[in-house]
């Protein structure tokens, strides 16, 4: 049992923030290449490569296998904090791609479970990471700092605060055997990554496998915006000679709808564009609306690009079945709990607004405000087509606990 | 499938061989400098907009494009010890400081010498620009154009601003070639000799401040060592080049999406500000840029650090932004920014006023649409209006009135000269009575616990001396540029302005208050000013040259330098590549020949005409292959002519000298005997001074030692024709 010395701090991770002096000290080619990596993810850069997400992820995996790959770490323990430094990096910079987190987490979940693996503790009380819905329910961060808390009022005010200390610099402690080195860390690690690529690579293809279950001959199908895997969707159910028409919301002030509905245009599909205001007009003639995601919450709540919301709504007013379209790798253990707010961005109100016609002196106190995303609220969706099966809001929290260990979740902030 | 996409994509990434390269000019000698006086205490660069540096901007926005080497040039100590000790592993800067720069020429010809930059493209930077444009359309498209025509050396990114006003006036081709650049048009005058194809005028764009070059254009500099601003000097003559085989082509790239801006003065700094807060520049935006503080975004555009400490009963309005400072009870901030360890005292009022770092505002004190400088002071119950600069460290005291457009400094500008020139035309009330033997503290102005003194612009500032901007008074200008201005005034005085007829020449755009400039001329004759020469009159313009210079001055200067004992030919080679760097004439040439021989005489009052005469012809001597040599036509032999009348009747020594007696006619008979001025050169003169009124010219045309000497010149004349044909009857 090695333990976190004096002698050896220098060398080794004490807590995730101090990932970036550990990289600058020993491994600096690591650190500029990390730097470059978050600029990119700060300017947005990634965003307008292509719509489609999976480039991001792909990114990310080439990046974190470099890095896990030649750095010097010794046992599962300096891993992790390093997983979760850079992991907190990328947070920090890429807070609109929230897919990015995830990987992240799900190869320190494969960090933990190989460090847990053949180990006798594991039985007790440890569950590996998979909960029960009242465990899991117990693990939310306000239960736990509750907790903290109860504890420590005993000791008077000065304990509390040294425990939120401890919270915020030291991290979370390890059991012992985490400090053990293990031989097979790293290519089970690097298996994991491998996974996930592979789950990318067929990522289409089992989403599409389910099309016939969802669109039917005849029907009227209602999406918005642009969307790699709705559009691989409908161009498969097409493929499956249904004969069905799409009608597409333009999704302004981005207008991503107007391209969406252009390609699947060329492939051969019947397609209406009408604007985001004719929503509520057209939906009573509507079978199904099939919305794309940005992310998908902890409570099943849906992250739209912005118009998403409005289109659920008037789908629910019609009682319209909506169902939305994802790869499971945008499923974040996050909590909705700003509203719309939460992980959401305002652009640039260039596309609502002409510059020059906003710095007319009457147009100055006026807000024009462009957010990007929308979050529908679970009860408003009704279905989940995921490559690993369809879901239905509720049962989401079930598929957190397989991909990401509950301790790891809230782990960036 | 993926694979296949993100092969793709990162082959663009690993495609170009030598790192990019981008030269950051950062420093004020490079830039107009109406940022004073808070540029007194430190660079322009270095002032913070919305808490950040503002040369971080710019070195962010280059890293964010893929650039892998920053090459900051910079005069300033400051300068280069800030950027040194930036966190540096996402590129590479390196600093090239040399106080010896005094304008962007300096620096560009320093970088050909040290031949640093390998990168071809580069992209040359201005550090006071903030934007968001993606550039990489622009880049290949310089690269494609480069390696056609090795000529095209540099591509000016524009942007679209969706409203006309003449600030510049770019005219473009179809190619988007740049064929004319003006950044002060009054009037457009573009020369059409050497155009064949539609161009387009435009005064619809902004400069961005960021060029696409080659590493060329580094030499070109190196060539001309007399280019100092890029903009008005390098690309203005560049663009009016009419020679095949002597011109960079200077493309424009003109982008309708993204935010562009340039922080010149406290108004667009200002501006810029608001705009960055408003997001326009996303993803620029507080919360997301630099990872060194941590802003929140709360409604309305208000930005809050997480340390800061706000009083629950101060009232925080958005747009705006709150760095670590602490601000007291009941005060009441409205579109503010305000920097790191700031102190707000209780019940102090601020509209739209950014406050630097560490600066103290008193209880009940009020500051609307200002900038207060580092560790700056606003006592208690003190009022500063609007437009005023409070420079570092000034402390304005106790329930002072500060005027409005107020600029406050501790530092003096480098040469202390207040002239009284400037205050004539101020219309502001603040310098009445001021003390000019205490020009350290204007305690009748700051209070007697008070610090700092005015700052104005001295009678022979350039940046407010500049003729282009002459409807405006210095005191209207230096407003014009603050914070608070009503732009509105300045845009309805301008078109008053400019509605008044100016010349002969053809004002475009605002005769008949015609909305834009976007009518299209062929190589027609309307707009040709094509170079011919201008005797005499040097005020006119002359495309292809250099704004203000003399030419006749200069080619005289040439000629006064030339020592007698080198060979006439090497004057000769002398003038005659000064006139094509000018695109001047022969007859400036001869004219400034002529003046000089004339000063070389050292004539006196007690000259005798006869000896003057003797000596002009000894002069002649040495000078008549030159004079013959340049005369290609008749056009240069009069010219010389009127040279010699115009030394005569400039009000000099000289002059008096030749306008008496015989002189003038003496030396025109030795021209005459020397062969240098042909007889019908003389005539033509005469004809032309016929018609002359009762100025000094026609009264010497007239004197009787001129017309004899024309009479008996016709005279010679007919006799010689007489001769040669006695038929033809003399006129």
């Amino acid at each position: 049992m090695t333990g976190l010395t004096d002698e050896s701090s220098s060398s080794e991770i004490r807590n995730y923030l101090d990932v970036r002096r550990w990289l600058e000290e020993h491994h600096r080619k690591h650190l500029a290449l990390l730097d470059r990596f978050l600029l990119e993810l700060r300017r947005g850069r990634l965003k307008q490569v292509t719509m489609d997400r999976r480039i991001v992820i792909h990114r990310t995996v080439d990046f974190l296998r470099h890095m896990v790959g030649s750095t010097k770490w010794k046992n599962p323990a300096q891993l992790h904090l390093l997983l979760r430094g850079i992991g907190h990096e990328l947070q920090t910079a890429g807070h609109h791609e929230p897919s990015i987190g995830n990987v992240v987490r799900r190869i320190m979940a494969a960090v933990r479970e190989e460090a847990n693996f053949d180990n006798e503790h594991t039985s007790v009380g440890d569950t590996g990471g998979r909960l029960s819905l009242q465990s899991m329910l117990w693990a939310l961060p306000q239960h736990v700092k509750a907790s903290n808390r109860s504890i420590s009022v005993m000791s008077g005010d000065h304990q509390r605060q040294e425990s939120f200390a401890d919270a915020d610099v030291v991290g979370p402690e390890y059991p012992a055997y985490y400090y053990q080195e293990r031989s097979g860390l790293k290519s089970t690690v690097m298996e994991a990554m491998d996974e996930i690529v592979n789950e990318l690579e067929d990522l289409y293809k089992n989403i599409n496998e389910q099309v016939v279950n969802h669109i039917h001959s005849g029907e009227l199908i209602l999406t918005s915006g642009r969307s790699k895997t709705v559009e691989l969707f409908l161009k498969a159910a097409a493929a499956k000679k249904l004969d069905f028409q799409v009608i597409v919301c333009e999704g302004a002030p981005g207008n991503s709808g107007h391209s969406m509905a252009k390609v699947l245009a060329d492939a051969g599909l019947d397609v209406t564009l009408i604007n985001d205001s004719a929503v509520f007009a057209v939906m009573a003639r509507v079978n199904k609306v099939i919305l794309p995601a940005h992310a998908v919450l902890a409570n099943g709540s849906l992250m739209t690009p912005s118009g998403g919301n409005l289109v659920a709504l008037a789908a629910k007013h019609n009682s319209v079945p909506v169902v939305c379209t994802t790869g499971l790798f945008k499923l974040c253990p996050i909590f909705p709990h700003e509203g719309q707010d939460t992980m959401n961005d305002l652009l640039s109100p260039s596309s609502v607004m002409e510059y020059a016609e906003a710095q007319a002196k009457l147009l100055e106190d006026i807000e024009f405000v462009n957010p990007l995303h929308d979050i529908i609220k679970p009860e408003h969706v009704d279905l989940f087509i995921t490559n690993v099966g369809s879901f239905q809001p509720s049962f989401l929290y079930r598929l957190l606990a397989e991909y990401y260990h509950s301790d790891d979740w809230d782990c960036f902030d | 499938m993926v694979k296949k996409g993100i092969d793709k994509h990162t082959d663009n990434l690993t495609e170009r061989k030598e790192p990019l390269q981008a030269v950051l000019l950062a420093d004020d000698a490079f830039t107009r400098n109406q940022f004073r006086p808070l540029n007194l205490d430190q660079p322009k660069v270095l002032c913070p907009l919305n808490n950040v540096p503002l040369i971080d901007y710019a070195i962010d926005f280059l890293a964010s494009v893929g650039v892998e080497q920053v090459l900051v040039m910079c005069v300033a100590d400051a300068v280069a010890a800030y950027v040194s000790h930036q966190r540096t592993s996402r590129l590479t800067v390196t600093v090239i400081q040399d106080p010896s720069f005094l304008n962007a020429g300096d620096a560009l010809r320093e970088l050909d010498k040290r031949s640093i930059v390998k990168s071809d493209p580069f992209l040359l930077m201005h550090a006071d620009a903030v934007m968001n444009i993606d550039i990489s359309a622009a880049m290949l498209a310089h690269k494609k154009r480069h390696e056609q025509d090795s000529a095209a050396i540099m591509t000016i990114l524009m942007r679209e601003k969706g409203v006309q006003d003449d600030d510049l006036v770019v005219g473009m081709d179809p190619k988007q070639r740049i064929y004319y650049y003006d950044q002060s048009a009054k009037s457009v005058r573009v020369p059409c000799s050497f155009i064949s194809t539609p161009v387009e005028l435009r005064s619809d764009l902004v400069d961005g401040g960021i060029d696409i070059c080659s590493p060329d254009l580094l030499a070109r500099f190196s060539d001309n060592f007399d280019y100092g601003d890029i903009r008005r000097e390098f690309v203005t003559n560049s663009v009016a080049e009419e020679e095949e085989g002597l011109q960079n082509i200077i493309y424009g790239h003109v982008v309708t999406e993204g935010y562009s801006s340039r922080v010149t003065d406290p108004y667009s700094y200002a501006q810029t500000s608001r705009d960055l807060l408003k997001r326009w520049c996303y993803p620029v935006v507080p919360e997301n840029y630099f990872e060194r503080e941590f802003y929140q975004m709360q409604r309305h555009y208000l930005y809050v650090e997480s340390n800061a400490r706000i009083a629950r009963s101060a009232t925080v309005e958005g747009p705006g932004m709150i760095g670590t400072c602490t601000i007291g009870e009941n005060s009441k901030l409205t579109r503010c920014t305000v920097g790191n360890y700031c102190v707000i005292a209780a019940g102090a009022v601020l509209e739209e006023t950014h406050l630097w770092s560490a600066v103290e505002i008193g209880p009940g004190a009020k500051v609307i649409q200002s900038i207060v400088a580092d560790g700056a002071v606003i006592q208690a119950g003190a009022v500063v209006h609007s437009g005023c600069v409070i420079g570092a460290g000034c402390v304005v005291g106790e329930n002072v009135v500060l005027p409005p457009y107020t600029r406050l400094s501790l530092k003096e500008e480098k040469e202390d000269d207040f002239g009284d020139g400037w205050d004539d035309d101020s219309s502001n009330d603040f310098d009445e009575g001021e003390d000019r033997d205490q020009p350290c503290l204007d305690t009748h102005l700051v209070g007697p616990d008070g610090k700092g003194h005015i700052w104005k612009p001295k009678p022979d500032d350039e940046e407010y001396n500049e003729d282009d901007e002459g409807y405006l008074s210095v005191a209207e200008k230096l407003k014009s540029e603050s914070i608070g201005y009503d732009r509105t005034a300045l845009e309805a005085l301008r078109s008053s302005y400019q509605q008044e007829p100016s010349d002969n020449f053809s004002d475009m755009g605002d005769d008949e208050g015609m909305p834009d400039y976007l009518d299209e001329y062929s190589g027609a004759v309307t707009f040709s000013a094509d170079a011919e020469p201008f005797a005499a009159n040097n005020n006119d313009e002359i495309i292809g040259r250099q704004k203000g210079v003399d030419v006749i001055r200069e080619l005289k200067s040439i000629c006064m330098e030339y020592e007698m004992i080198s060979p006439i030919e090497n004057l000769a080679i002398e003038l005659n590549s000064f006139k094509f760097s000018q695109n001047a004439s022969y007859s400036d040439c001869v004219t400034a020949a002529t003046m000089a021989i004339l000063e070389r005489m050292n004539i006196t009052q007690d000259m005798k005409d006869v000896k003057m005469a003797t000596e002009f012809k000894k002069a002649l001597q040495h000078w008549a292959p030159l004079l013959q040599k340049m005369s290609i036509t008749m056009e240069e032999e009069k010219a010389i002519v009127l040279a010699l009348e115009r030394c005569a009747c400039e009000e000099t020594e000289i002059g008096t000298v030749l306008s008496s007696g015989m002189s003038f006619r003496f030396l025109l008979t030795v021209l005459e005997d020397e062969e240098v001025v042909s007889d019908e050169a003389i005539f033509a003169w005469a004809d032309e001074r016929q018609t002359e009124g009762d100025t000094p010219r026609g009264r010497l045309f007239r004197s009787k030692a001129v017309q004899e000497f024309l009479e008996w010149l016709r005279e010679e004349e007919s006799d010689d024709d007489d001769d040669e044909d006695s038929e033809e009857d003399s006129d």
